[in-house]
């Protein structure tokens, strides 16, 4: 399971990396094989449940980066839907679950369910994506007009936490001023 | 600048209450007032009347010099923000202002620079009061941030300075033939004025535009100021102001080039010394009064006004015609004020220049004169006398005094005097403009002047020291011109205003004079411009001794005993040895002291206040400008060409004993006259003094000398008092302060990227949280290659109160300690700080029950205004809510609230609320056993999360906790409890609406500090507690379950037998009745 999610992320680095080096028969082939290569990370037996938002953000990726249309993104997406909210039904209804319980999420889980391990695994994995993610999420075009304008939007509006932080300076440079005397 | 944006503000203040009314009344008063001084009169009172109305506070603590001028400018205003130079022509008219003010907007130039000047002066003086005034009341504001009073109220300041002084040679100049010039300049200002004084108005805004002219635009400042003279000027179109302006004229002429000086020098100084000029100012107008105040009523006044009529005599032979205008105006409203009060003509001279200097050379020789105006005098009689000269030999008189100035500048900056020089005409532009500028640094020296009065002379030496000895000569020679020329002149009627508006001046100066804090700002001020002179003012030293020596001896004399209050002994003493006038000064200036202060006693009060504080901010600000030398830096300025180390010593007297200092001050100041007659002897003899007063030596105990460290800690592991994987923690001791600190180490060992960006990160929060619920940091210590972080020390975590083997925490205290944790979380959450690692060992307790947080080394700053992407990595698993544990980036400050509810609940159970295995699959299980499995009703997101699929539960759960709890915790409690551990986070309460909750807020006991902490002997933390639990704990488990073991097959149940154990052997074992007593 945490082999089929890193290939889906291998697969969106290998079209980058192909795109880059000029080699589009690989893109192509990506192109071509994109749904096998999903059912097979994320199959509809309820195994794959814990890959679908993984497929779902290299699905995502691969358009954005203009690789699958978003007519193809769109088809794979529908499909995903049901693998992944077909077993949280049982478990997360409320009332019919009580009855339920006993019979599918067990069955469905119990051919599904990871050993711990695995999740450990997959959760440190999960973890060290995400930290690689945000190690760039710092860098800038380069483009001043643009990194102003990421400036001017982050900047939230003034308010009382500025005039908290405001008034602790202040207090401060009082503190200062009378320590100084 | 200052002056310039001085009257804006004061012109804005004033505005803002009646903006419309000024206007209005600078009109009529223009068209009308220049003729009708008693209309203006009126316009004066009325202005006064509604200002106070206005709500202006401090108009109305000031009103009479204000009103005056401040009516006068208000009215004007309106006609002269329009026309400022048909204004100042109008104001002429009384003399020159019948043509004048046909030819305002034109002639403005030629015609109304002379009235202008003189308005401007008027308003200079006007605006010298006024500030004054606004002074009092930022300084009545104490409340009020310092800093921005500070900074406002020197900006004040520095305004009618620079307006007095920029003004005045204005008018010469534009006698001279510059008048288009000026007026143009003043047009510039009345327009930039307004726009200024609006934003003046407000004390922040004042300060930054103040600041941000001084700095960046000098020249639109510069023609701000004239233009703000201008506007004064048409208020003063009146004689009064022609008084004023003259001496004003004159003074700023000298003072604006002594200030483009010291500006240039003294520019960042001054821009700096904005907050301090601005207080300089209004030390200066408390002193420019008592100049005035003494001049008039100190007989010395003769004796200067013979220099000053020498000098007035040569400067209208120099000026010729456009000094005649300008003083004539000047001498009218001088000689009026003059006429009216004493009617000597010296001492209306003296008044005069006192008046009109303190509005134009107040600026200058207000701040260093009135105190030091004295000592200016005295200097400016000496820079007179000596600059004189080179003012006589060239026409302009302005212009020469400029020079003078210049010269005294010289020793500051010698390229601006050349400025000052240079324009005769233009001269007057650059001169206003340089005395804008000069009277931005000549409040600087001003502030110098006035901070070294009060203390050390820090600044002054420097700054003050020249600028102000170059100005005070400057605008005392001017004053005295022009109030020699003007006392023939004056009308009554009008000299009558002009007397109020002047006695108002010198009421507040004199009130300053009067009160004894006034009196002690202008005697240090005195002192210090005495001081400074010999010390920085070698010319004017010199030139002092020569002239205005005598002068300048008895307003020293005076001044020395106002600044006397802890130095005037010494001073006194000294000068009387040394100087015999001083000592006849002093007498005058006792009298005037007493005599004003009632009449404008609330002002003198505040001019106390201001100056004091003034005083002592400049104290600071000196010395820390003096390289952080205290008192002594103004003693090494004067000795800094004498003696460094003695400095040195007295600095480190200084520093124990102020007041030691201060009168070792003026005793070296005193020294520093005698020493310039005599030499440096006396400076070495204080010195000596100094050295035998220190207290005896602290010794320290043998501990704590062999320590190489400042902080001392237990060799060994004994003073470690925690352990994690940042590295240890250790308890230490300050070893001078006796301070406990804790000692963090930051661990270098295994950091492949260097410095550790977790203890950077944290030490970057930690500076930016002061709070009563966060720990503080104190410093950072680099030591032996190693990197210690200092906090304050607390005796406790709440991990080691809650296993404490004695003590045991109330309700009450709980309930306390909760609430203290929810307040920090709160100020955490609201300063945008995620704290991420809480937990009860997280939690610090002092020895009174005080909480803080401490560990911020998983915290971070987070962005209410977006969700960012965040690691889950972070907090302790059994304190992790449950959308960390499902791999959710994106959370919030609902996180903390989560950990600090377990945190809480364990307070009660003294364990963990949900104590997983260590892994996140355990603890989800924890988690869904405790709380039920969640549904998508209590948790609509719950599929998004990323491990959702991962550690779904296996089967459904029903809510346990509130049976669990039920019996634990009290209703209230519960509820609260129940509402924090949801799983979705949006439903969460924040920290706010969790004080808010009847439980904090309704329910008894009522919350209790748990100061009884206090007497548990020994600390505990969660460190400690461990050490107990594995080294005493695991013999008395084994003990007690074989015990246990017995008792059960006994049949006897002993289920808490554990704790109580272990609590009776530590108790017995660390001997702690206290904490004893407590629990049984």
């Amino acid at each position: 399971m945490n082999n089929r999610a890193n290939i889906m992320y291998f697969v969106e680095q290998f079209c980058e990396m192909a795109t880059k080096e000029d080699h589009p028969p690989y893109v192509r082939m990506i192109q071509r094989d994109i749904l096998r290569i999903v059912d097979a990370a994320a199959p509809p037996d309820g195994s794959g449940a814990a890959n679908v938002k993984h497929v779902r953000r290299v699905l995502n990726g691969l358009q954005s980066k203009e690789i699958l249309s978003a007519e193809t993104v769109a088809e794979i997406d529908a499909g995903l839907k049901e693998r992944e909210t077909h077993p949280a039904h049982l478990d997360l209804e409320a009332d019919e679950g009580v009855e339920t319980k006993g019979g599918t999420p067990r069955g469905s889980r119990g051919n599904v369910r990871v050993d711990k391990r695995q999740i450990e695994q997959r959760i440190e994995e999960d973890r060290e994506r995400n930290k690689r993610l945000r190690e760039s999420m710092w860098t800038v075009s380069g483009d001043d007009g643009d990194e102003h304008g990421k400036f001017w939007d982050e900047t939230s509006d003034i308010g009382e936490d500025d005039f908290l932080a405001a008034n602790e300076e202040l207090m401060e440079r009082r503190q200062m001023v009378s320590g100084a005397k | 600048m200052a002056g310039s944006r001085r009257s804006p503000v004061l012109r804005d203040q004033w505005r803002a209450s009646s903006d419309t009314r000024d206007q209005q009344d600078r009109e009529g008063h223009r068209s009308r007032g220049p003729h009708r001084d008693r209309g203006r009169e009126r316009y004066r009172e009325r202005q006064r009347r509604r200002r106070p109305k206005g709500g202006r506070p401090d108009h109305p603590r000031s009103p009479p010099p204000r009103s005056f001028a401040q009516p006068d400018n208000e009215e004007p205003r309106s006609h002269r923000e329009f026309s400022p130079g048909t204004a100042s022509a109008r104001i002429s008219p009384g003399p020159p202002p019948s043509d004048i003010q046909p030819s305002q907007p034109f002639g403005r130039h030629s015609l109304p620079k002379p009235t202008e000047y003189s308005d401007l002066e008027s308003h200079h003086s006007l605006k010298v009061d006024r500030p004054i005034e606004r002074d009092y009341r930022r300084d009545q504001s104490p409340s009020a941030p310092p800093s921005k009073r500070k900074r406002t109220r020197s900006p004040s300041p520095g305004l009618y300075p620079r307006h007095s002084n920029q003004e005045p040679p204005r008018h010469p100049y534009s006698k001279q033939g510059d008048d288009s010039e000026r007026s143009f300049p003043h047009k510039r200002g009345r327009g930039r004025f307004p726009g200024r004084g609006r934003s003046g108005r407000r004390s922040p805004r004042r300060g930054r535009d103040r600041r941000k002219d001084e700095s960046g635009r000098r020249n639109s400042y510069r023609p701000r100021r004239s233009k703000s003279p201008i506007r004064g000027a048409k208020f003063y179109n009146h004689p009064r102001r022609r008084l004023h302006s003259p001496h004003p004229g004159d003074d700023i002429e000298g003072e604006p080039r002594h200030r483009s000086v010291s500006r240039h020098s003294a520019e960042s100084v001054v821009s700096r010394l904005s907050t301090t000029s601005r207080r300089e100012s209004l030390t200066m107008h408390s002193t420019r009064p008592n100049q005035s105040a003494a001049n008039s009523l100190r007989s010395p006044t003769p004796p200067r006004p013979i220099p000053s009529f020498d000098v007035d005599t040569v400067r209208a032979s120099v000026d010729g015609d456009t000094a005649r205008e300008a003083f004539p105006t000047h001498g009218m409203r001088a000689s009026d004020a003059r006429d009216s009060k004493p009617a000597n003509p010296r001492s209306h001279l003296d008044t005069r220049p006192y008046s009109t200097s303190p509005q134009y050379v107040t600026p200058s020789n207000s701040y260093n004169g009135s105190p030091q105006s004295t000592s200016p005098y005295s200097g400016g009689r000496g820079g007179w006398n000596g600059h004189q000269p080179p003012y006589q030999g060239r026409s302009p008189p302005y212009r020469q005094p400029p020079t003078g100035p210049q010269s005294q500048f010289n020793s500051n900056n010698i390229p601006t005097g050349p400025r000052g020089g240079h324009s005769g005409y233009r001269g007057s532009f650059q001169n206003q403009g340089g005395n804008r500028r000069f009277s931005g640094s000549g409040a600087q020296s001003y502030t110098n002047a006035p901070s070294p009065r009060g203390r050390g002379n820090f600044n002054s030496f420097q700054w003050g020291g020249s600028g102000s000895r170059g100005r005070g000569p400057h605008s005392p020679h001017i004053t005295h011109g022009r109030s020699s020329q003007s006392p023939p002149p004056p009308p009554t009627s009008e000299d009558q205003m002009p007397m109020g508006a002047d006695q108002g001046g010198n009421s507040f100066r004199l009130s300053g004079q009067d009160r004894p804090v006034g009196d002690e700002k202008p005697g240090s001020e005195n002192g210090d411009s005495q001081k400074m002179l010999p010390t920085t003012g070698q010319p004017d030293t010199s030139a002092t001794p020569n002239k205005g020596g005598k002068i300048s001896f008895a307003f020293k004399a005076k001044t020395a005993p106002a600044p006397a209050p802890k130095p005037v002994p010494d001073l006194a003493q000294r000068m009387l040895a040394r100087e015999p006038p001083p000592r006849v000064a002093e007498p005058p200036r006792n009298k005037m002291t007493s005599g004003p202060p009632p009449k404008f006693k609330p002002e003198p009060r505040f001019d106390r206040r201001d100056r004091d504080r003034e005083r002592e901010r400049d104290r600071h600000r000196e010395r820390d400008r003096d390289r952080g030398r205290n008192g002594r830096r103004d003693f090494r300025d004067p000795r800094g060409f004498r003696d460094p180390r003695d400095r040195r010593d007295t600095r480190r007297d200084d520093h124990r004993f102020d007041h030691r200092h201060d009168r070792r001050r003026d005793d070296r100041r005193q020294d520093f006259r005698p020493e310039r007659h005599q030499g440096r002897s006396p400076e070495p003899k204080k010195e000596p003094k100094v050295l035998i007063r220190p207290k005896p030596r602290p010794t320290l105990p043998e501990e704590f000398a062999k320590s190489d460290s400042v902080y001392y800690r237990k060799p060994g592991n004994e003073s470690v008092i925690g352990a994690g994987t940042y590295g240890k923690v250790f308890k230490a001791i300050h070893v001078y302060t006796q301070k406990k600190v804790a000692l963090k180490k930051i661990r270098m060992e295994g950091e492949k990227d260097g410095f550790p960006v977790t203890a950077v990160r944290e030490i970057k929060l930690l500076q930016h949280l002061r709070n009563h619920n966060v720990v503080s940091l104190l410093e950072v210590m680099v030591e032996r290659n190693e990197c210690f972080m200092v906090f304050e020390y607390l005796s406790h975590d709440l991990t080691g109160l809650i296993n404490h083997p004695t003590f045991t925490l109330t309700a009450a205290h709980k309930k306390d300690l909760a609430k203290q944790m929810f307040e920090g979380l709160s100020y955490l959450h609201h300063r945008g700080v995620l704290h991420r690692d809480i937990k009860a060992a997280n939690i610090l307790i002092s020895n009174r029950g005080q909480l803080k947080y401490a560990d911020f080394g998983l915290a971070r700053f987070f962005s209410k205004s977006r969700q960012l992407d965040y690691t889950n990595r972070v907090i302790t698993i059994w304190y992790r809510p449950p959308e960390l544990l499902l791999g959710e980036t994106r959370y919030g400050p609902a996180v903390d609230v989560w950990s600090a509810a377990c945190v809480y609940v364990e307070m009660f159970t003294k364990k963990a609320v949900f104590p997983g295995e260590g892994g996140e699959i355990s603890q989800m299980e924890k988690l869904y056993n405790c709380l039920g499995t969640p549904t998508r009703v209590d948790w609509p997101d719950i599929s998004e999360m990323p491990w959702f699929e991962l550690m779904r539960p296996t089967e459904r759960k029903k809510r346990v906790f509130e049976e669990v709890y039920g019996h634990i915790l009290t209703p209230a409690a519960l509820d609260l409890v129940s509402q924090i551990f949801r799983y979705d986070p949006a439903t969460r309460p924040t920290a706010e609406e969790i004080l808010a909750h009847p439980y904090f807020v309704s329910e008894e006991p009522r919350p209790q500090q748990a100061i009884e902490l206090e007497n548990i002997e020994g600390d505990w933390h969660e460190f400690e507690s461990k050490a107990l639990r594995k080294e005493k704990d695991r013999e008395a488990r084994r003990a007690e379950y074989q015990r246990d073991k017995e008792k059960r097959k006994a049949g006897t149940s002993a289920p808490p037998s554990e704790r109580e154990t272990k609590r009776a052997r530590q108790d017995a074992e660390d001997s702690q009745p206290s904490a004893q007593a407590t629990e049984q």
